[in-house]
């Protein structure tokens, strides 16, 4: 459903780059409800850049694209022609075991990568949900991550260097392949959480660590997520060896087959002294031993919790301070109630951080993200909606940023996209 | 491309002929605006009388920072109280068309807070307010002159800490370590200062204050936050910093392992990655170091030791005794001559201390010295630490080794007696020397201590003109005049920078 004006020529090629014209292949680039004509997919980063010198001399919209996974987050472009796939940029380039440093192509998929890393009892310790692959490059541009940032941190903690093709179709470089450097800016920040409004992902290196030797789980049951959020905070996830405390409500919980109004999940992770010992400390908080045949299985619906539970989902994101969080869920599954509204939430509770699904009628709906970005405001957060049903976007805004900084944002857009062929639209601002 | 050495400051071809000498760098031009005695007295109206230098005598001790090669006296320098006098001074200095340089303690390593095209500096000295401590959430929120340490201290009773730790963190403050992304011993395991700074306050050179990042971590749009965090100060004045606070480990245990060689030592802390293990530091001291750390504060360390690896671990103590014993048995693999356990905190203080000292120590050995800062691959140590062998024999120069071996981040410090002009020149070029190696063996040319003056000719060496000119431009959106700390980070056409001039006083650099 793009207002491309693709050319019958550019509609068979662009760059140079032959166009895939296997039909249905533009959907699953959809990006914030829009189609692409036509989908890219360049083997080399010689060739992005090819595509893209075409696309920008034809004034032409571009999205760099993984698998897809994410491609549903922020608003719907003004304009969206290209889809520029990395599924041929699939090389582990360099893993220098010794160095704790991977270089990767941007459309190697986290799992492949930490397939190669697990034999050398390594791993990028990322763990977002895996509703669709998530490709390196979508994991950096979409700044995926999931319960592991309570003990890991984010992309932005673990990404060193970073290759990409900018709007003026240059291959730029930031950063660098070893784990410590401040020579020039950190370039590569910028691309964590960009959605693709800077530039094509091309490659990326990153810092990695040691497997855990052990691990485990523990389970408790609570009397709703507020009170699931507040276990995790008496439990002081931040002493011990807890990798992970995540609070689920009611409908997450159920995914899972626990039965009960919600549950917190904790992970543990270290030697196994290490694990032993937090077991102990765990079970004084009553929470259970989760038996091992169903740990890897609750681990992953966990982790899959921050998906969408149907397209109808309107699904929230933020983060506050974490002992802020029980009175402000409580707050909120409150209000939903009173708007006749249901809300399920997942939350990395020790992180401070959200996941609202609120499902029901679509105007109530509108009104209560209205709602709910300015209740999370007041408490110093910012409330990203990461999945807008269609019938919901001209309603609801995805990113809710505004202040001086947005400004500064525009400039640094203008540096790598000066035509704005990415994306234009997605983003925070209008960018 | 600038940044060109000379021996000699006669062979600057600028026109207008530089002022201040690297050596024989030329740093600011002869013509560049000074200030003017109107501007002194307004700046001595908003932060008072007392808070302006601008006599000649005390401005000099504002003329470089840690990297003594280099040296440019400000006209001015003001140290605002409060955020509101740091907007009203930038405003004021925006108003007079003027360029400024940022400055924290003064105790960079690259010159960074040199005041080249700069007349006027504006400190951070007098921004000390700790404005919030959140224990329950673990965040601080600090002014730009809060010395690192202190921010440790105000949380220890708490059992948290905060974790970037540069060996002069009982001087540098917080604005110098966010502008220069510093790190420490213990980055190895915990991370830099990006790693541990969640929003900053930053006074645009125009005197707009923007917030960037926040107190949480998920801010929607482009982390600026991660962007201001190591440029150098070039996008404006950080004033405060929401800082993320560390729970203090339950239990440490401080290894230390004698080596015969170096390359002994570099064994031990390849394997003891390689089997999983991640210590919270793992620095090494050549034997230049080890005696010179020995006759300045006796620490006990064998006098025949070649190398000694420091290797701390920590976490809950009902872990420590099997990494420990596993650290102690690769040691002793790597045919480590002894390897002794920290007996107590004591003990434990006293080798931190050693370690945090050894650039003091050293000064014990020469009149004065330069610290490299440089990065390879962990793999690549010991292939560097021959290749700073050869260059030392060859520049006929002494060059010791303290640094953070489980980082790959180098740094040979160089000896000299700056009133050797031919050794000072040598000094340049073994220095110059190295850090192409590091580039060469795939590393970086700063892990820590920044380009600022000092190494914007390597600049090159990492980065593409695509990439060098990308970065200028980032700086523009923050700084469209390049008035704040202009000639840094860059390679600029024409511009020269110079080393010390023979005869200067000798100087320390701060711990």
């Amino acid at each position: 459903m793009s207002d491309a004006q693709v050319s019958g020529d550019t509609a068979r090629s662009i760059g140079g780059v032959a166009a895939d014209g296997a039909p249905g292949a533009a959907w699953r680039y959809a990006a914030g409800g829009a189609v692409p004509a036509m989908v890219v997919r360049p083997r080399t980063t010689a060739e992005v850049a090819s595509v893209i010198a075409a696309a920008r001399a034809d004034g032409l919209a571009v999205i760099g694209a993984g698998k897809g996974a994410r491609l549903g987050i922020g608003n719907r472009p003004r304009r969206y022609d290209i889809a520029v796939t990395t599924d041929h940029l699939d090389a582990i380039e360099r893993h220098v075991a010794e160095d704790l440093t991977v270089t990767v192509q941007a459309g190697v998929t986290l799992e492949q990568l930490n397939e190669e890393l697990g034999r050398s009892g390594q791993w990028l310790p990322l763990d977002p949900a895996v509703g669709g692959e998530t490709t390196i490059g979508g994991l950096i541009a979409a700044d995926a991550c999931g319960p592991l940032r309570h003990s890991h941190g984010k992309v932005r903690d673990f990404l060193l260097g970073i290759e990409l093709v900018n709007g003026s179709a240059e291959v730029v470089r930031g950063g660098g392949r070893v784990v410590k450097n401040v020579a020039g800016y950190d370039v590569p920040k910028l691309l964590c959480g960009s959605f693709g409004t800077l530039g094509v992902i091309t490659s990326a290196t990153f810092k990695t660590r040691p497997r855990p030797a052990a691990e485990a789980l523990y389970l408790g049951r609570c009397a709703g997520v507020a009170a699931a959020v507040q276990l995790a905070l008496a439990i002081d996830c931040s002493a011990g060896a807890v990798a992970f405390a995540d609070a689920l409500s009611e409908g997450a919980c159920e995914a899972i087959g626990i039965d009960g109004a919600a549950a917190l999940v904790v992970g543990v992770a270290g030697s196994q002294a290490e694990v032993d010992a937090e077991s102990e400390r765990l079970r004084g908080h009553a929470l259970a031993p989760c038996e091992a045949a169903r740990a890897a299985s609750i681990a992953m619906a966990v982790r899959n919790s921050a998906l969408p539970m149907n397209d109808d989902a309107l699904v929230g994101r933020f983060a506050v301070l974490p002992a802020r969080l029980p009175a402000l869920l409580a707050r909120v599954e409150a209000e939903a109630v009173g708007r006749g509204l249901v809300v399920e939430t997942a939350a990395h509770a020790a992180a401070g951080v959200a996941r609202c699904q609120i499902a029901g009628d679509g105007e109530r709906a509108a009104l209560f993200a209205e709602w709910l970005r300015m209740t999370v405001r007041v408490e110093g957060g910012w409330v990203v909606y990461e999945a807008i049903p269609d019938g919901l976007r001209a309603r609801v805004e995805a990113w809710g940023m505004s202040g001086a900084a947005v400004r500064l944002m525009r400039g640094v857009k203008r540096v790598f996209d000066p035509d704005g062929i990415f994306s234009p639209g997605r983003f925070v601002g209008g960018i | 491309m600038g940044g060109n050495l000379y021996a000699n400051p006669a062979d600057c071809n600028c026109a207008p002929p530089c002022r201040a000498v690297i050596g024989e760098r030329r740093l600011r031009p002869v013509s560049s605006p000074r200030v003017s005695p109107e501007l002194i007295d307004e700046l001595r109206a908003i932060v008072g009388a007392a808070a302006v230098v601008a006599d000649e005598a005390s401005t000099r001790v504002y003329e470089c920072d840690g990297f003594t090669l280099a040296r440019s006296a400000p006209d001015v320098v003001v140290l605002p109280g409060s955020r509101d006098e740091m907007v009203a001074v930038v405003r004021k200095v925006a108003a007079s068309g003027l360029c400024f340089v940022p400055r924290g303690a003064g105790t960079g390593l690259s010159g960074g807070c040199l005041p080249l095209d700069a007349p006027v500096m504006i400190g951070t000295s007098r921004m000390r307010a700790i404005r919030s401590v959140d224990f329950e959430n673990r965040r601080v929120v600090a002014e730009a002159g809060v010395v690192n340490l202190h921010v440790t201290r105000a949380a220890a009773a708490h059992g948290l800490f905060y974790a970037p730790d540069p060996s002069s963190q009982s001087a540098c403050t917080i604005g110098g370590n966010v502008a220069e992304n510093s790190g420490g011993p213990h980055t190895l395991k915990y991370g830099v200062t990006t790693n541990h700074v969640l929003g900053l306050e930053l006074v645009l050179p125009d005197g707009e204050v923007v917030e960037l990042g926040g107190e949480v971590d998920d801010v929607p749009g482009y982390d600026l936050r991660g962007l201001a965090i190591g440029a150098e100060g070039t996008f404006g004045i950080v004033t405060a910093a929401t800082l993320r606070l560390v729970r203090t480990p339950q239990a440490v245990r401080t290894l230390l392992g004698m080596f015969r060689d170096v390359d002994d030592a570099c064994r031990a802390v390849s394997a003891i990655i390689a089997a999983g293990i991640l210590p919270a530091a793992l620095e090494l001291m050549d034997r230049m170091i080890v005696e010179a750390v020995e006759a300045a504060y006796g620490f006990g360390f064998p006098p025949d030791a070649g190398a000694v690896l420091i290797v701390e671990l920590d976490g809950l103590e009902v872990g420590l005794g099997e990494q420990v014993d596993a650290v102690r048995a690769i040691c002793q693999t790597a045919r480590a001559s002894e390897v002794r356990v920290a007996r107590d905190e004591a003990e434990r203080a006293a080798l931190w201390k050693s370690r945090k000292r050894a650039f003091g120590a050293v000064g014990r050995l020469a009149p004065n010295y330069c610290t490299q800062d440089g990065v390879v691959p962990r793999g690549s140590v010991p292939e560097i630490l021959r290749r700073i062998a050869a260059a030392a024999e060859r520049y006929r120069l002494r060059i010791a080794n303290v640094f953070h071996a489980g980082d790959g981040n180098i740094h040979p410090i160089m000896l000299f007696d700056e009133r050797d002009a031919d050794e000072v020149s040598r000094v340049l070029a073994a220095g110059k020397e190295i850090l192409e190696a590091c580039v060469e063996l795939g590393g970086s040319v700063t892990g820590e201590h920044g380009i600022g003056v000092e190494k914007i000719e390597q600049m090159p060496l990492l980065f593409s003109p695509v990439d060098l000119r990308v970065m200028s431009e980032l700086r523009l959106v923050f700084d469209a005049q390049r008035r704040c700390n202009p000639g840094k980070i860059f390679p600029t056409p024409g511009a020269c920078v110079e080393t010390v001039k023979v005869g200067m006083p000798r100087r320390q650099v701060p711990l």
